[in-house]
């Protein structure tokens, strides 16, 4: 897997002669100093990716494990500490970073900018969160291992006297350094945004993924400090020897740290999730070669479903039975409306469209079904009554991986072979493309719908071993990851592939509709030749066909 | 232990036909419930069940409609290039507007049910949780059930009873979860919460903890069984008798 690792390996951006392939060494220096936003993306995803990689053969441990009831392959201590990471990693270090790369990259091409406002700051920002990660990570090295207290973390359990463990406290640093460059990645693309459009880049002439990312940058400046603050709370609980998470002489509270989390874990959804809208929603229309239908209202449900998602943080606690029921209960079903405008923007732009089916297509439809089921569990979970029967069961597993999974994984592997020409001018392989594809849109399902059941049926969450009459399905889902293990090598595969070739078709392979189109791939340092003019939100589009430009507004 | 991959392979067909089973089964995966309230809930996750395939297969349909109908013509050619349009629009916020306003009465209206409060129990069983066991206390009979290592304690109701399950904890946070009630609540230190359970069936029920506690969370079990009202009390006397012992 550490073939995932090769990315961040140059593009050749101002290769004289690009027909020669770049070599690991080119330019080192060149990488570890970059603010250029292009490359800065591409560490970003490139980093992800590792980190992908790492949390995804952690949950083949845990699969591993789960395939037979007794406890046959690791320590209880291990799985805990296996289960706890691999959340951690897959929000904090894979799907956020991921979405912020792919910002990095898109966001100044979107809106025609020569780079992010602020391009040292965006330096320093990949910088700290590739630190707070490997600190994070680096519990392992410890000689009692990592934080074991699962990705939420839960006082009284994370306090010192029920987790003793260094690798808690790495955790803790490790998060609060990536939850700080989240926060400065949110104010340099917020600037961006606002200060650095192009002539005619009006707000409404913007691209949906872009869209998305204000939402999210707006997020990310109201949850992470949150997170942060917490963190720094519950450091000093552990080492200092304040109260503020525990119950002693009645001075702590421990479900404060839940308040705080969720106030931060909500929103962290939707920053995950909001993104990768975006991107289903830049690519439908091309493949469908029509604008988004609906587009205010796509930017609209997405501010909407952002404002949202502040209000809705202790659905996560009904079964404490200690929070206002109602207030969070119609909140959250309120957001599936905005949701559901969406899949209507998606349908509706297909509606009498001219589609064709390559990979990225594949991958937003993929999409569309994975997350249709997360998003219908979604509002099951608000059902009071019922979510007290599957919180903390594998129901909830199930709809967080359909919903994540969905959006993080799905969605993010049609950016990548959406975006992957424009990037490095090259073209990932078609048929390995779809070979992954289906491979990965059976494997998930086999892995996760069954645990939809197990959670109906009672099997918690986090457990090492379980009761026999949980087994059958759990075989099934172990079973199901081999086919998603087998689509990640598919992957790692095409990448190595594509990258010994370089397409001459990569300019603009898709007929894209957005701005980052309309200049070579991979773009110059500066972006931009030439700015076209931009009298629509589809400025590359209407290059090619000036003649439909008088019927659009906006 | 170590089973060959064709037994694994086997099972996963098995296990397929059993999800498959499990979908059109009465319950639609959920245990049968052995308490009013949990009869409640089951009724509920069937409406929620059927809402949500209605819904989603109204959106998967057309969606489907829509790229069946996309892959004629031809690709170069463009299609109509139409930007929205506001009735189609205000239609799609309010159907599911009104879908959500509705769900939330029922959600309120079914919560009300659930959590409704017993005057006056017929028992009442004080429930401790710690790392990693439990411990059962009957303050009207005198009953004290405590985990023994190597031994799943057992809580014994009475049926056709209104028990009350008071729940605390002295560690961490811990959650009674009984899937058969289709309930459960968390034990948080410094707090005192419980719930109230109608029994309606003789049974013998799995329980677990259900908030991760730390290194033995999965073996936090233990079970619940359910017996006619003379042979509780009879129980309980014996048990007061060995408490006291």
């Amino acid at each position: 897997m550490t073939t995932l690792a090769d990315p961040p390996a140059p593009a050749p951006d101002d290769a004289p002669e690009p027909a020669r392939p770049p070599r690991l060494g080119d330019g080192l220096a060149d990488w570890l100093t970059t603010t250029d936003h292009k490359k800065i993306g591409l560490l970003y995803m490139g980093s992800a990716l590792v980190f992908f990689a790492v949390g995804g053969l952690l949950a083949t441990v845990m699969r591993a494990e789960l395939a037979t009831p007794e406890l046959d392959l690791v320590s209880r201590e291990t799985y805990n500490q296996v289960f706890t990471m691999h959340g951690t990693i897959m929000m904090f270090l894979f799907a956020v970073p991921m979405a912020t790369g792919l910002a990095n990259y898109l966001v100044p091409l979107h809106i025609g900018a020569p780079d992010m406002a602020f391009p040292r700051l965006n330096a320093l920002s990949y910088w700290l969160f590739l630190g707070g990660g490997i600190v994070v990570l680096s519990g392992f090295l410890t000689s009692k291992g990592a934080a074991d207290f699962g990705w939420t973390a839960f006082t009284p359990l994370s306090n010192a006297t029920y987790t003793e463990t260094i690798g808690a406290d790495l955790w803790i640093v490790g998060l609060g350094l990536t939850g700080i460059a989240s926060v400065i990645g949110a104010v340099n693309i917020l600037t961006t945004v606002i200060s650095m459009r192009a002539p005619g880049m009006t707000m409404f002439r913007m691209p949906v993924f872009t869209w998305s990312m204000v939402a999210v940058s707006f997020l990310m400046l109201m949850a992470f400090p949150v997170l942060t603050a917490a963190m720094v709370m519950l450091f000093t609980d552990r080492n200092l020897g304040t109260h503020f998470y525990d119950v002693v002489d009645g001075a702590g509270m421990p479900l404060l740290w839940q308040h705080l989390f969720w106030f931060f874990g909500h929103p962290e959804v939707y920053i995950v999730a909001l993104p990768f809208f975006g991107v289903v929603g830049e690519i439908i229309p091309v493949f469908s070669r029509k604008p988004l239908f609906g587009y205010v209202a796509f930017v609209i449900a997405t501010m909407a479903i952002a404002a949202y998602s502040f209000t809705t943080w202790a659905h996560h606690m009904f079964a404490t039975g200690e929070v206002l029921f109602p207030f969070f209960s119609g909140l959250t079903l309120i957001i599936a409306v905005p949701t559901g405008v969406k899949f209507f923007n998606w349908t509706f732009t297909m509606w009498g469209g001219r589609l064709s089916f390559e990979t990225p297509m594949l991958y937003a439809l993929g999409f569309f079904v994975v997350f249709l089921i997360g998003g219908l569990t979604g509002p099951m979970l608000a059902a009071i009554s019922f979510d007290v029967h599957v919180h903390d069961t594998y129901f909830v597993v199930a709809h967080m991986h359909y919903v994540l999974f969905g959006s993080a994984v799905f969605a993010m592997f049609g950016a990548i072979y959406f975006w992957f020409p424009k990037m490095t001018g090259r073209r990932l392989g078609e048929g390995l493309g779809k070979a992954q594809f289906w491979c990965l849109l059976l494997g998930f399902n086999l892995t996760f719908f069954p645990q939809h059941v197990l959670g109906l049926e009672g099997m918690p969450r986090r457990y090492a071993q379980y009761d026999d009459r949980y087994a059958d399905l759990n075989v099934l889902s172990s079973v199901g990851h081999l086919f998603t293990l087998v689509a990640a090598v598919l992957f790692a595969v095409n990448l190595v592939r594509s990258w010994r070739r370089v397409a001459p078709d990569a300019e603009d392979p898709w007929g894209g509709h957005t701005l980052e189109w309309a200049t070579s791939s991979p773009p110059p340092p500066h972006n931009f030749d030439r700015i076209p003019p931009i009298r629509s939100r589809q400025p590359a589009f209407h290059l090619r066909h000036p003649e439909l430009l008088e019927e659009v507004d906006g | 232990m170590r089973r060959s991959v064709a037994g694994l392979a086997a099972r996963a067909g098995g296990s397929a036909a059993l999800l498959a089973l499990a979908g059109c089964g009465s319950n639609l995966g959920a245990p049968e419930p052995a308490s009013e309230q949990g009869r409640t809930v089951l009724d509920m996750w069937r409406v929620l069940f059927w809402l949500s395939a209605a819904v989603g297969g109204t959106v998967l349909v057309l969606a489907a409609i829509a790229i069946v109908r996309g892959r004629r013509g031809d690709r170069d050619e463009l299609p109509a290039q139409s930007h929205g349009s506001a009735l189609l629009e205000g239609v799609y916020i309010a159907i599911p507007l009104g879908i959500v306003a509705g769900l939330f009465v029922y959600t309120l209206r079914t919560d009300e049910i659930v959590n409704d409060e017993v005057a006056d129990p017929d028992v009442v069983v004080e429930v401790t949780g710690y790392r990693w066991g439990w411990r059962f206390e009957y303050p009207d009979h005198g009953v004290l059930v405590e985990s023994i290592a190597g031994e799943t304690p057992e809580m014994v109701l009475p049926v056709d009873a209104d028990v009350r399950i008071e729940l605390a904890s002295s560690d961490v946070i811990h959650s009674f979860y009984v899937p058969s009630f289709l309930t459960k609540r968390d034990l948080i230190p410094g707090l005192r919460s419980h719930l109230d359970v109608r029994t309606t069936r003789v049974a013998e029920l799995h329980g677990h903890c259900a908030e991760y506690c730390g290194l033995d969370h999965s073996r936090m079990d233990f079970t619940v069984r359910i017996v006619e009202a003379d042979e509780f009390d009879a129980w309980a006397d014996e048990t007061a008798r060995e408490s006291t012992r």
